[in-house]
């Protein structure tokens, strides 16, 4: 990828949201969002084009981020979950593959995560 | 077989109710029926009770074989030898026994009691006289106390209740988890009075429709009962069966379960289960609270490498997390009052000085999901202020205005410093800044303005809510 490999951020609380932006943003990638919505995600994806995104799972009032997952397994868009505890058991099997890394996430480690599905 | 001559056309005939209505009112009312068997001529009568035993109708002609057809093929053999020996001029011409009858018409299977004497005439049997009576309910209730030893060892106790008395006989067990002394005459609301209060009316409600002609007479209920001798509660499962006769409820028969602890057990793995639902979800609150002070320890990292301060700031920020959380675990899961949470954040920092800032229009509930990161904005505002603004200068300069406008809720923070020497436009740099500019107003999917004018500052915060005033 000749530009910054761009991200897109889906999770409800922005203030974790806005902090994983940050660590990206540190390590050499752009940020698209972040998000706290599905429907303003999608937004994201049709306009900004990412080419990674990182998705919390419970989006509040019990709604899922897995129709967006959905569009970008179509699309074939790399994403990753991070999400809350708890929530993993409660996904579709359909993202078996797609890899989870739980709240609170360990910088290093998530940095290096992002970097695998840039490559 | 008796010897008896047999005939197909015999003159048999009714025995009509007419023989005195006093008579027949006691037969009536004792369900006992009344026969006549003339050996020699193989001629039988029976009275209309008897026939209806048999299933067959008043109009027909009857011999002894119609008697022996009905009978259960299994007891043809023991009737035959009883009859014979009655009829036999050596013996004392008693006739006493219990066999079953199965109905022509289809109707199910009865038990009967007949006695009889027979009266001999030289040497000869003439006449044997008798009654039948219909014991079918006293035989199930026998066959019922068979099993009173097993029932026994079940824990399960059973009763039979006169409805129209409401007199009820009980079996020890039942005795036992009633807590009665076992001597005295039990009635329906001796049952009653052992019930727990809370479940007399479903208790009684359900009897009255056991009893009911119009319903199936089959009752089936768990409920408490609390032992007249103060012994420990217990639960028990009762089903019980009413038997109607001309649309009255006769005889109600039941069998109760102590099932104290099986309940007790169920209770006991629904309270694990609920435990263990909220240490999950306590789990998931306490990862989730780490990775929001993460997030603020990355976010508000300061610029100018002074680590004293950036650490009393954090500590600040934390507290005000540790006090919007308090509030949110009282609430118990309600929607929390926004001028709570905005005094609570002025209360932490100042004290409790209620005249440094004033707060006009209406409560605002939020729900609990939005309380924390609405205290986190109030925080920073309020620290703000302490820092630079009014609040430093101990004024009344601080203006909050609520309002609430078709399903939006807008949250107004004026700040006048007049003649001040900030930069004007929207404020950057610190932690403060970029969480009340941006993340307030995303997290809550509302609209925000944030800035500096010649007047002072200005923070205003619209956003959907749907509950709002309450």
């Amino acid at each position: 990828m000749s530009s910054l490999p761009k991200v897109l951020i889906l999770d409800d609380q922005q203030l974790i949201a806005y902090s994983l932006a940050a660590i990206l943003e540190d390590n050499g990638f752009e940020v698209v969002g972040p998000y706290a919505t599905v429907s303003s995600a999608l937004q994201g994806i049709e306009t900004l084009d990412p080419d990674i995104a990182i998705l919390d799972i419970n989006m509040g009032d019990g709604t899922t981020s897995e129709p967006l997952a959905d569009i970008l397994m179509d699309k074939q868009v790399p994403f990753a979950f991070v999400t809350g505890y708890g929530s993993v058991v409660s996904i579709s099997s359909r993202f078996n593959d797609i890899v989870k890394m739980h709240k609170p996430v360990r910088t290093t480690k998530f940095v290096e995560m992002v970097k695998s599905l840039a490559a | 077989m008796p010897d008896v001559k047999k005939t197909t056309t015999s003159n048999s005939k009714r025995i009509s109710d007419n023989q005195g209505d006093r008579l027949a009112a006691a037969l009536e009312a004792a369900h006992v029926g009344v026969f006549e068997f003339e050996p020699q001529t193989g001629i039988a009568t029976w009275d209309r009770r008897v026939g209806k035993i048999w299933g067959i109708p008043d109009d027909e002609q009857i011999n002894y074989e119609t008697v022996t057809a009905g009978l259960h093929p299994d007891d043809v053999a023991m009737h035959d030898a009883v009859t014979a020996k009655a009829l036999d001029p050596n013996g004392d011409g008693i006739l006493d026994m219990e066999y079953r009858v199965i109905p022509r018409n289809g109707e199910p299977m009865r038990w009967v009691h007949a006695v009889a004497k027979c009266s001999f005439e030289d040497d000869k049997p003439v006449l044997l006289l008798g009654t039948v009576r219909d014991i079918t309910e006293r035989k199930k209730l026998q066959e019922f106390e068979h099993f009173s030893p097993t029932l026994e060892a079940a824990n399960i106790g059973f009763f039979e209740m006169d409805p129209q008395t409401g007199k009820v006989e009980l079996s020890d067990r039942i005795v036992k988890i009633w807590g009665l002394p076992g001597d005295e005459e039990v009635t329906h609301e001796t049952m009653v009075a052992g019930v727990h209060p809370d479940e007399v009316a479903k208790v009684r409600e359900m009897a009255a429709n056991a009893i009911d002609p119009k319903g199936t007479g089959v009752m089936e209920h768990e409920y408490r009962v609390l032992p007249r001798n103060g012994g420990p509660m217990r639960w028990v499962r009762a089903v019980t069966t009413c038997s109607f006769e001309k649309d009255k409820a006769v005889r109600v028969r039941g069998l109760v379960m102590d099932i104290t602890e099986k309940r007790e057990l169920q209770e006991y793995k629904k309270l694990q289960e609920y435990n263990q639902i909220l240490v999950n979800e306590l789990q998931h609150r306490v990862k989730n609270t780490l990775a929001t002070v993460m997030s603020v320890i990355r976010l508000s990292k300061p610029k100018d490498n002074n680590i004293e301060n950036y650490i009393l700031s954090l500590e600040e920020r934390l507290l005000s997390m540790s006090q919007s959380h308090s509030l949110v675990n009282r609430s118990d899961g309600k929607s929390i009052d926004i001028k709570t949470v905005i005094e609570k954040e002025f209360q932490a920092y100042v004290g409790p000085e209620t005249d440094l800032y004033e707060l006009q229009g209406p409560s605002l509930f939020i729900p609990p999901a939005h309380v924390r990161i609405m205290s986190m904005a109030v925080h920073e505002l309020v620290t703000n202020a302490s820092k630079h603004g009014s609040l430093g200068l101990q004024n009344k300069k601080i203006t909050i205005t609520t309002a609430l406008k078709d399903g939006n809720a807008m949250f107004k923070w004026e700040e006048k410093s007049e003649g001040h020497s900030l930069k004007l436009g929207q404020p950057k740099g610190g932690f403060g800044s970029f969480l009340l500019s941006k993340i307030v107003a995303a997290e809550l999917q509302g609209a925000v303005k944030y800035e500096i004018n010649s007047g002072g500052l200005l923070f205003v915060l619209e956003f959907p809510l749907r509950e709002g005033l309450k």
